[in-house]
């Protein structure tokens, strides 16, 4: 750096922060609160324990879905592994197929006819959302990719 | 949980030292406290673990400049298509900035004008070297940019600020 530069540096160094606007933390803390609205602890109760119902649900086919593919492999079918499997897939299906059955009893009635609306409007988002990506947001030298 | 006082405390304690950062970084004011909300938030999620680091204003300005650079190269262009682009540009618009926005401001108002109306590719690694001490090789680093262009992007950043500084005074 010759002198000019050193001059312009301290000139630089010495300027004073800038005063951050007045807006800026009831801002952020807005968006906190906002974001802890729709937090899973903040959710309704009733919601709160369909979801957990879901999940245990969507988890107890895993070993359900492990134990069929374990058992259709020859050299393991008789394995430890393999009993362990068979043995957890029995006890997990029949509280499984009793949750799934009276859920779907429970849901069919006002689900099944919205089935299709939905399938249709989650294919038009999806459409959407690749024509907004290819349009503007998707930097522009990369848009022939 | 939102509302916890000491995070609120923290944002006070910084933002100025964020919005700082963010509004020369970008050159514009409005971007710059979009940027620090986005740090705030950034840090209210790791906030358990950095708030009794002594390193938390460092770790705080490293996470705006990842933030405002992901900014200018997503929302305004690619980093060397935008610096291809308005190499040609940049003397006149850096020129002209400080003397339409405040033609009768001195000192550090004029520098501080002059500085935001660099171009992107001007400004950001000189913000990045005078103010955050980072050398060359690093900013070549973090802007995937070579370093002889960071280099003379530097040098001409410079020279646009003498100029501007000369004319106003």
């Amino acid at each position: 750096m010759n002198d000019w530069d050193k001059e312009l540096h301290s000139k630089l160094r010495r300027l004073p922060s800038l005063k951050a606007p007045a807006a800026l933390l009831p801002a952020v803390m807005e968006r906190l609160e906002a974001r802890t609205r729709w937090a899973w602890w903040a959710w309704p109760a009733p919601a709160r324990a369909f979801s957990l119902l879901t999940l245990a649900a969507g988890a107890g086919e895993l070993p359900v879905a492990g134990g069929r593919l374990w058992a259709r492999l020859p050299a393991a079918s008789s394995s430890v592994v393999s009993r362990a499997f068979s043995a957890l897939a029995s006890a997990h299906n029949g509280v499984s197929t009793a949750l799934a059955r009276s859920l779907w009893e429970v849901l069919a009635a006002f689900a099944q006819p919205l089935l299709v609306p939905v399938l249709l409007m989650y294919l038009l988002c999806a459409a959407g959302a690749i024509i907004v990506w290819q349009l503007s947001l998707r930097p522009r030298h990369l848009r022939h990719i | 949980m939102a509302a916890d006082p000491d995070f609120e405390e923290f944002i006070r304690d910084y933002q100025d030292m964020v919005y700082t950062l963010a509004a020369r970084l970008l050159g514009d004011r409005a971007e710059a406290q979009d940027m620090a909300q986005e740090a705030f938030l950034k840090a209210y999620e790791r906030f358990d673990s950095i708030k009794d680091s002594p390193s938390k204003g460092g770790w705080l300005k490293t996470v705006t400049t990842n933030l405002c650079l992901n900014h200018l190269s997503r929302h305004r262009a690619r980093w060397r298509l935008f610096s291809e682009v308005a190499e040609d540009e940049a003397g006149i618009d850096a020129l002209a900035g400080p003397e339409k926005a405040s033609p009768d401001s001195q000192g550090h108002a004029d520098l501080e004008l002059a500085l935001a109306a660099l171009p992107d590719h001007q400004r950001v690694p000189l913000v990045l070297f005078h103010f955050e001490d980072l050398s060359y090789e690093e900013i070549a680093s973090q802007l995937g940019a070579p370093l002889s262009k960071v280099k003379s992007d530097i040098f001409r950043g410079r020279g646009v600020l003498r100029k501007s500084l000369e004319a106003a005074s």
